[in-house]
């Protein structure tokens, strides 16, 4: 029976390995951390217990993937497409594995394959549409985001959301985009403008979209439209990659910390803190002792102002990997948001021996500042400005410091810098129409708080302000 | 296991028996096609002994961590021996390394510019000497404030030079190339301005008298390089950038229609890291190639960790189309450049990491691709330490034929015990010197 299956199909010849034995042989386990050895180890024995089956080789395959093993994984994935044809995931998977190796036109030829299989997968259609504008086929890219925006939103995962997975966008937003840009590179702006404007009014996050509608907008003459644009851009989270069930599922299965703080990379804290939280989290289980994981999850947890929190984690950090002054720098900015100063001054001066910068410098100020030490905050403020003269931070906290002290023209000059380096920091210009409105200067006080208005519509000084000189 | 939407069966599919493999293609046939992108890495060769390292120029201060962002060998002085340009983002200075007498190096600030990034060389003034164009950051580290600025070094001559700031107010500047962009017979200037969220990749138009006017060619972040080519053999010169950030990109803009953009690679990976493109004919067929490395990780993890880092040749097939061909993996590659490092005649390359697992003392930071002449590159590990080498550069400096190599470190993340500024990489030949 055999041969004559052979005969008939000419598929394997009776000298031909079979699937277990062109399974690929597990990766030097020096350079693999303990949980992804067990990981790939396990997959490797459930493939090898059962050769012709297509899920456990695709499993095999995932497992790799999840663990950055791509070489491993494509091999797999095409053993698993061999066994079963009709199962267009594997293949999806291997696209996946293509276009994080850079090989997008690999990627491409697998994407349509996927699509003439599961014709209503919408993340396929847009992945395609992108592998055929990075491949220069820009007429394929648009029917294939054309054919997203027709496709249902892809449901998240259960588990990803529960674990605060929050969408910036739909996947037709990114189709939409994807257009958008074609349309600008085809000289049509205006196509781009209807284009992006209904993206933003269904995706109001997707801060990108805001930044492409602003260049359209300029394309047209519309400047005005266009610095607001880009203000809602500047406000709004930067790029993040659209993640489809299929791509959950990879990071379900990844053991690999480098994996999942890539994945926690792209997630922003206004709208994925918990997101984040839950990748970094995972990421420290699976390696305790990952320097990268400890020091982002503690910036993470400092930064959302959780410094009892951050400090413990960045004190184990410099337990395991000691002298390195980011840490202890960012120990120091932690006590100072736990106030307790004195000891804030402590660490920071310790870190400046390491990293004298305009931060650090900036910190060290901004804690004498709170602890009323007007004169050596400053000093500080200066060597801030020294290493950077555009940190905008020193130059309107050193403003503030010369203002108190009555030095009005020297802090009027500080807040104009800083205006000028960062046009769009609403409390410098508001602080800028604070003290010309002392100054008696009312159309110039006027201008600078509808400046900070423009920028912030809510920003309760810059109301005020001009309230204030309107009563005048 | 992930859902399946629906399950239609390929065409040419074998269905007897539900076992049995696809008819057509074999499973090998289908492997070894995905293995097809790695057809031009042969498996790695010997550690290179060719290149003996020295330190030039003034060292590093008792708590200074170099920040060297890029150096550049040329004759500035025109006394037949070559001198190296260096960007000092630390000091926040450009300076020139000095070779007077052959051999003999001494460093020699030259203009404090806020984080140069890149110096180029070149007689922008037509006065018969060469002034230094250097693109400003304005600040290192990220941020979306127009700080960055192109700066002349004019050459007033006798090792004098005089701060022209010729654009200023722009996203952070990583890159500015002279060329005559407008084939009016005056040098233009491509400047690629990385930013950070939002950047652009624009052309100064020279209009004399230090007077540029910009263009804007783009408005996308992460723009590294602006390099002026005639890409496509028209006889006009194009602009042909590299855009990092979530965009991946290789553009030319079309010097002889209107500057009219046209992608000529990209990655659907928006974490592929792009560093560094050089422009050169790898082939020897008359068209420009591109060296393209990624492996920019000043994130999250190990670069070590992300296999996709490595060094790509763009072949150029002419008529603006390209085919990438991945020539070796390497972990924060930055910096390829092409030169025959062995003599034999054809291009090698030659690459720095400045993004690595540094923890592991095996972890490379200078790496030979060696060319075996049907452009198939083989790895030779030239150095481990020092680590973190963002930039690379090529030139005989001893004269003996070879061509050395010329490294600048940037520590700005540790460890910092395998530290350096400015290293000459002086290639012996094949072996220890006897």
């Amino acid at each position: 029976m055999a041969t004559s299956l052979a005969l008939l199909c000419g598929c394997r010849g009776a000298g031909e390995p079979t699937p277990g034995s062109r399974l690929p042989s597990l990766p030097d386990p020096s350079a693999r951390t303990e949980a992804v050895r067990t990981h790939l180890t396990a997959a490797d024995r459930a493939a090898r217990a059962d050769p012709r089956s297509p899920a456990a080789i695709g499993a095999l395959g995932l497992a790799y993937h999840a663990d950055l093993y791509y070489d491993h994984a494509v091999r797999s994935y095409v053993l698993a497409e061999a066994l079963d044809p009709g199962d267009w995931t594997w293949t999806y998977y291997r696209a996946l594995a293509h276009a994080s190796r850079g090989d997008d036109e690999r990627a491409r030829l697998a994407l349509r394959a996927v699509v003439q299989a599961a014709v209503d997968f919408g993340p396929a259609w847009w992945r395609l549409g992108d592998a055929e504008f990075k491949t220069g086929r820009r007429e394929a890219a648009a029917r294939a985001w054309r054919r997203v925006m027709q496709l249902p939103e892809p449901a998240i995962p259960p588990g990803a959301a529960a674990a605060g997975h929050t969408p910036i966008a739909p996947l037709a937003a990114y189709a939409a985009f994807g257009l958008a840009r074609l349309a600008l590179g085809d000289d049509d702006p205006a196509r781009a403008v209807d284009l992006l404007e209904d993206l933003t009014a269904a995706a109001p996050r997707f801060g990108p979209a805001f930044r492409l509608l602003g260049d359209a907008y300029a394309a047209l003459g519309r400047d005005a439209d266009a610095v607001r644009a880009r203000r809602r851009a500047a406000r709004s989270p930067r790029h993040a990659p659209y993640l489809d069930p299929l791509f959950h599922e990879l990071i379900a299965e990844s053991r690999s910390a480098a994996f999942l703080l890539q994945q926690a990379s792209t997630a922003d804290l206004t709208t994925n803190a918990a997101w984040r939280e839950h990748l970094v989290r995972r990421a420290l289980a699976l390696d305790p002792d990952n320097a990268d994981a400890l020091f982002d999850l503690a910036t993470m947890l400092r930064v959302l102002r959780r410094y009892d929190e951050a400090l413990e984690l960045l004190e184990r950090h410099r337990r395991l990997f000691p002298g390195d002054p980011r840490v202890i720098a960012d120990i120091g900015r932690c006590l100072s948001g736990l106030r307790r100063y004195a000891a804030a001054e402590s660490v920071l001066r310790q870190a400046l021996e390491g990293l004298d910068t305009a931060e650090t410098r900036y910190d060290l100020a901004l804690v004498l500042d709170r602890g009323g030490r007007l004169d050596e905050a400053l000093a500080e403020y200066e060597r801030a400005l020294d290493r950077n003269p555009n940190h905008v931070g020193s130059l309107i906290n050193l403003g503030v410091v010369q203002a108190r002290r009555g030095l009005i023209r020297q802090a009027v000059s500080l807040f104009e810098r800083a205006v000028a380096v960062d046009p769009d920091h609403a409390d410098a210009h508001v602080n800028l129409g604070a003290l010309l409105l002392a100054r008696g200067a009312r159309e110039e006080a006027s201008r600078a708080f509808r400046a900070a208005l423009e920028i912030d519509p809510a920003h309760a000084g810059a109301a005020d302000g001009l309230r204030q000189v309107e009563r005048r | 296991m992930p859902s399946t939407n629906s399950r239609v069966i390929a065409a040419g599919a074998c269905l007897l028996g539900g076992v049995l493999t696809a008819c057509g293609a074999s499973p090998r046939d289908a492997a070894d096609a995905a293995w097809g992108e790695r057809s031009s890495i042969l498996p790695e060769g010997a550690p290179a002994e060719r290149f003996e390292p020295s330190s030039v120029g003034s060292p590093p201060g008792a708590d200074e961590r170099p920040q060297i962002a890029h150096v550049d060998v040329t004759d500035l002085d025109g006394d037949g021996l070559l001198d190296i340009l260096v960007c000092d983002a630390g000091r926040g200075r450009v300076s020139w390394i000095r070779q007077a007498p052959a051999g003999t190096y001494s460093e020699h600030p030259v203009g404090d510019v806020p984080a140069p990034a890149h110096v180029e060389a070149v007689d922008l003034d037509a006065d018969g000497d060469r002034d230094l164009v250097v693109a400003s950051l304005g600040q290192l580290f990220p941020s979306n404030l127009r700080i960055g600025s192109v700066v002349v070094l004019e050459n007033l001559g006798g090792e004098r030079f005089r701060n022209r700031v010729v654009a200023d107010r722009l996203p952070r500047v990583a890159d500015a190339r002279a060329g005559d962009v407008d084939r009016d017979g005056d040098p233009d200037l491509a400047v690629a301005a990385f930013g950070y969220d939002h950047g652009e990749t624009l052309w100064l138009e020279n209009l004399g008298g230090w007077a540029f006017e910009p263009h804007v060619l783009q408005r996308l972040s992460g723009a590294i390089n602006a390099v002026i080519v005639d890409i496509d053999r028209d006889a006009a010169p194009d602009v042909v950038s590299l855009v990092s950030q979530e965009w991946e990109e290789v553009w030319a803009f079309d010097g002889s229609d209107r500057l009219d953009a046209e992608l000529i690679w990209g990655s659907t990976n928006a974490d592929f890291g792009s560093s560094w493109i050089t422009v050169t004919d790898l082939d020897g067929d008359g068209l420009a190639d591109l060296l393209h490395s990624n492996g920019d990780a000043f994130d999250y993890a190990p670069a070590n960790s992300r296999p996709w880092h490595g060094v790509q040749w763009l072949q150029n097939l002419g008529g603006r189309r390209f085919q990438a061909h991945r020539i070796a993996d390497l972990s924060g590659a930055s910096s390829p450049q092409a030169s025959d490092v062995d003599g034999d005649g054809d291009l090698d390359v030659v690459a720095a990491s400045a993004y690595n697992q540094w923890r592991d003392r095996d972890a490379r930071s200078l790496v030979w691709l060696e060319n075996d002449g049907r452009m198939r590159f083989a790895m030779r590990p030239i150095a481990v330490a020092p680590t973190h080498l963002v930039t690379l550069a090529v030139g005989d400096l001893d004269g003996n034929g070879t061509p050395d190599l010329v490294t600048g470190g940037m520590h700005i993340s540790p460890p910092y015990d395998r530290m350096s500024r400015v290293t000459v990489w002086s290639n012996r030949g094949s072996g220890p010197r006897p």
